[in-house]
């Protein structure tokens, strides 16, 4: 078989699953090479595997060959730190094998535990790496910290150090987190008065200067929801308490800009999609009142700083969603053309036969955009997360268990063991459930 | 009828129907053209021994009522991690099949050669089908293949790929 040539060995590497291939792989020197040196081949597996439609899986990619780099770097195999865009000597053999291996290790728990104490009094000296903020809902500001690891300029390795963010020039005393977001560049934590409950903010801090004080993007507002998605911040807040009326507001981490428009009533906005230069945004209206059916309005608008109206409203839809006295309809990113609105039940839900979950997909075409349901359920909701790469969606319910709907129509995955995640390794694919 | 010549020299007479199933040849003869003068020019196969035409011969013969398989994998089946399915071989194929790895080998490089994509699929299906759920060391012997890692390579290797092993 050693004498087979290229060609007729992709023919034989068609018909052979990952396991198989890699146990050639381990057969001698020679093998090993042969197979790890076919780049579209791993490529092709991995996307198969982990789409980089799913954005968490984007991520992921982004930071492993940031971090591999770094190693590369300190092991002084490459004399200088290669750029995140450059394709710098990168294997898809590896990445493919890392990523299944570190899905394999965290099934089983084969995880390490870090112990970090004592936070760095000044900025470390080198290059940062990557970020694991610690800023936990109900948590003091000033009790936030973040864990980095860090390629120092003075010892060419890899070391964790904690920092903490700067808050100098924010009266911390009365605040208390609501929720952290963080990205490649910037961390991103939004907070509320402890006693005032309407009175919010927002800052955030280049992950490279968190002993800057932080650029407040909101300070004090009634605001009603915030997203944040690719550098770009929205959020909406209450203009009066009498007038009903309502402000968007659309910033960017890394660009001066700061817009906001009163574009009518809505209660809760998520970021669809978002490019370099402008934004979608998702908002849904519904009426606060007793549980039951209640008729929800969402809008698609789109956002392009360079135009003479920012804000235009391309698609509106309407359905009618079974809601709490007290819960509310939320709108969530899925991908680049699919968001779901969710109830969250708080409390009791009545008997209304409405869903509480509504798939709806966006379709861009020459005439417009065209807002679609593609399937609603009746659950009770109180978290979601959408696995675009499986092409799932994990629901967090009342009892306090995650149970997997299916992306393409919302029914359950019934033969899902969830022994199988453990056993595997691997997610199986839908068939397998 | 067509006249194949093997690297030997030996001589096959073979219906033009059944050996068009090779792409090569089907490719050549259309560019003769209908002439009876050249149908009876043999076709030097150079790359091909007489036993192992022989074989292809049987193959296209008993295959040659099928539809052609072309070439593009746009309706190939595929398992979970992107490889194509390689349990269904029918009866008379898998029969064909047996025959010893020396042999195999000079199969799919026939077929490789002669461009028949139907041949080519079952014979490297068979190999895929003699590499899956082994050992690597089974590998090694059902393949000949000597091992070259040094001890703490092998415990490298063996140690990344924990997770599929787990399976």
């Amino acid at each position: 078989m050693e004498r087979a040539p290229d060609e007729v060995l992709d023919h034989i590497i068609d018909y052979l699953d990952d396991a198989a291939l890699l146990t050639l792989s381990r057969a001698s020197r020679q093998w090993r090479a042969r197979l790890s040196c076919r780049q579209t081949l791993w490529a092709r597996r991995f996307e198969q595997q982990f789409s980089q439609r799913d954005d968490n899986e984007r991520e992921w990619l982004r930071q492993y060959k940031h971090v591999h780099a770094a190693r590369v770097h300190a092991n002084g195999v490459a004399s200088r730190l290669p750029s995140l865009c450059s394709n710098s000597p990168f294997e898809w053999f590896d990445t493919y094998r890392e990523r299944c291996a570190i899905e394999y290790r965290w099934r089983c728990g084969l995880h390490m535990e870090h112990q970090l104490v004592g936070a760095a009094d000044a900025r470390p000296d080198g290059i940062r790496i990557q970020s694991i903020p610690y800023a936990l809902y109900r948590l003091d500001p000033e009790n936030a910290l973040i864990a980095s690891q860090w390629l120092l300029k003075s010892q060419q390795r890899l070391v964790w150090i904690l920092e903490r963010p700067c808050w100098d020039g924010v009266d911390t005393s009365r605040m208390e987190i609501t929720r952290e977001w963080h990205s490649a560049e910037y961390l991103v934590i939004w907070t509320m008065d402890r006693k005032m409950f309407n009175r919010r903010s927002l800052y955030a801090w280049h992950l490279d200067a968190l002993d800057a004080p932080p650029r407040t993007i909101m300070a004090d507002k009634p605001m009603i929801g915030t997203d944040i998605y690719k550098n770009w911040v929205i959020y909406g807040y209450m203009l009066s308490m009498e007038s009903n009326q309502y402000s968007i507001v659309v910033a960017h981490l890394t660009k001066e800009l700061h817009y906001s428009d009163t574009l009518g009533s809505f209660n809760n906005c998520c970021i669809q999609r978002a490019t370099a230069d402008d934004v979608c945004i998702i908002w849904v209206e519904f009426e606060f009142g007793p549980s039951g059916s209640t008729m929800v309005t969402y809008k698609l608008w789109q956002f392009t700083s360079s135009r003479t109206t920012p804000f235009q409203c391309q698609a509106v839809g309407t359905t009618a969603m079974n809601r709490t006295t007290i819960g509310e309809i939320m709108p969530k990113r899925v991908d680049d053309s699919r968001f779901i609105m969710f109830s969250n039940n708080c409390g009791y839900l009545g008997s209304a036969s409405s869903p509480t979950l509504v798939l709806v997909e966006v379709i861009g075409g020459a005439e417009g955009v065209l807002l679609k349901e593609k399937w609603s359920r009746s659950l009770k909701t109180q978290k979601i997360r959408p696995i675009v790469s499986r092409d799932m969606l994990g629901v967090l319910q009342d009892s306090g268990k995650w149970s997997l709907l299916s992306l393409k129509d919302g029914c359950n995955l019934h033969r899902l063991h969830l022994d199988c995640w453990h056993n595997s390794g691997l997610y199986s694919s839908d068939d397998q459930w | 009828m067509v006249k194949l010549t093997s690297s030997e020299g030996t001589e096959f007479d073979v219906e033009r129907s059944v050996i068009e199933r090779s792409l090569l040849i089907k490719n050549l003869l259309d560019d003769v053209g209908e002439s009876d003068t050249c149908a009876y020019t043999p076709i030097p196969l150079p790359n091909v021994s007489g036993p192992i035409l022989a074989k292809v011969i049987e193959y296209c013969e008993h295959h040659r009522n099928d539809p052609v398989v072309g070439h593009g994998d746009a309706d190939a089946e595929l398992d979970a991690s992107g490889a194509r399915v390689s349990d269904e071989i029918d009866e008379w194929d898998m029969e064909f099949c047996k025959v010893d790895q020396g042999t195999l080998f000079e199969m799919i490089l026939a077929a490789n050669y002669l461009d028949i994509r139907s041949m080519l699929d079952l014979t490297c299906k068979t190999v895929a089908n003699m590499i899956k759920n082994k050992t690597p060391e089974e590998i090694r012997k059902t393949f000949n293949i000597t091992n070259d890692f040094s001890p703490e390579e092998e415990e490298q290797v063996q140690r990344e790929n924990a997770w599929c092993e787990d399976r």
